[in-house]
């Protein structure tokens, strides 16, 4: 599965990454970003936040 | 009047964590209370518990496709990834994977942190969770990340499934 990450919503879509997780159990997973060369040279970042909820 | 307090908002955790990258382009418990101060001197307290809790790490991990790492520094909530500085060309960073789009229309350089969401649950509560991503800003100008080609991507592996991650 790829997913876009969307501003200000969470992915994929409004949904969870997933609903399953049991007590122990994770989800390996990679956050991409991308730098063309045409980009103005310069510092940059992004913040990734992550919402656990037991349910 | 007070109602108990939905468990799903007393089992949630936050965690963030900051993907910074320099880029050096050459050129090219809860307890709740309130009290009221009235005629006749009423105060009123409210107390709440936490029925469950769960705890949610972020950690960096190990792509199998390459064997390389991604180093998370930073405590408590808040954690960061520190890629360096990546010229045009280059071929390392500080941490994580980097792969050189060269040739075509838009040639760039994906940089790619590898990382482990997992939970603990602690007390009374339900048997899964639920775990959301969200990132801020992915395709806006300085300083975040721009997109393009075709943009900021985020890739999950189900648990359990040992499925090798993609080559960008």
């Amino acid at each position: 599965m790829v997913f876009s990450i969307p501003e200000a919503a969470f992915i994929p879509g409004s949904g969870n990454v997933t609903s399953a997780l049991t007590n122990g159990s994770a989800i390996d997973h990679q956050v991409v970003g991308w730098l063309p060369d045409t980009q103005t040279a310069g510092p940059f970042s992004t913040v990734v936040t992550y919402t656990a909820t037991r349910l | 009047m007070w109602a108990p307090l939905p468990r799903s908002f007393l089992s949630a955790a936050t965690l963030v964590v900051a993907l910074g990258i320099l880029c050096l382009l050459a050129r090219p418990g809860l307890a709740q209370t309130t009290n009221g101060q009235g005629a006749g001197g009423l105060d009123v307290t409210l107390l709440g518990a936490i029925l469950s809790s769960i705890t949610i790490t972020v950690s960096g991990t190990t792509n199998p496709g390459t064997g390389l790492g991604t180093t998370v520094t930073g405590a408590g909530n808040r954690g960061t990834i520190g890629f360096g500085n990546y010229s045009i060309g280059g071929t390392s960073l500080n941490t994580g994977d980097l792969y050189r789009i060269a040739s075509g229309q838009n040639p760039g350089a994906y940089l790619v942190a590898t990382l482990r969401v997992q939970t603990t649950f602690s007390g009374g509560g339900g048997n899964v969770a639920a775990v959301d991503i969200q990132r801020t800003k992915p395709c806006a100008g300085n300083p975040a990340i721009p997109c393009g080609n075709p943009g900021s991507r985020f890739f999950a592996l189900p648990p359990g499934q040992g499925r090798i991650f993609p080559h960008w």
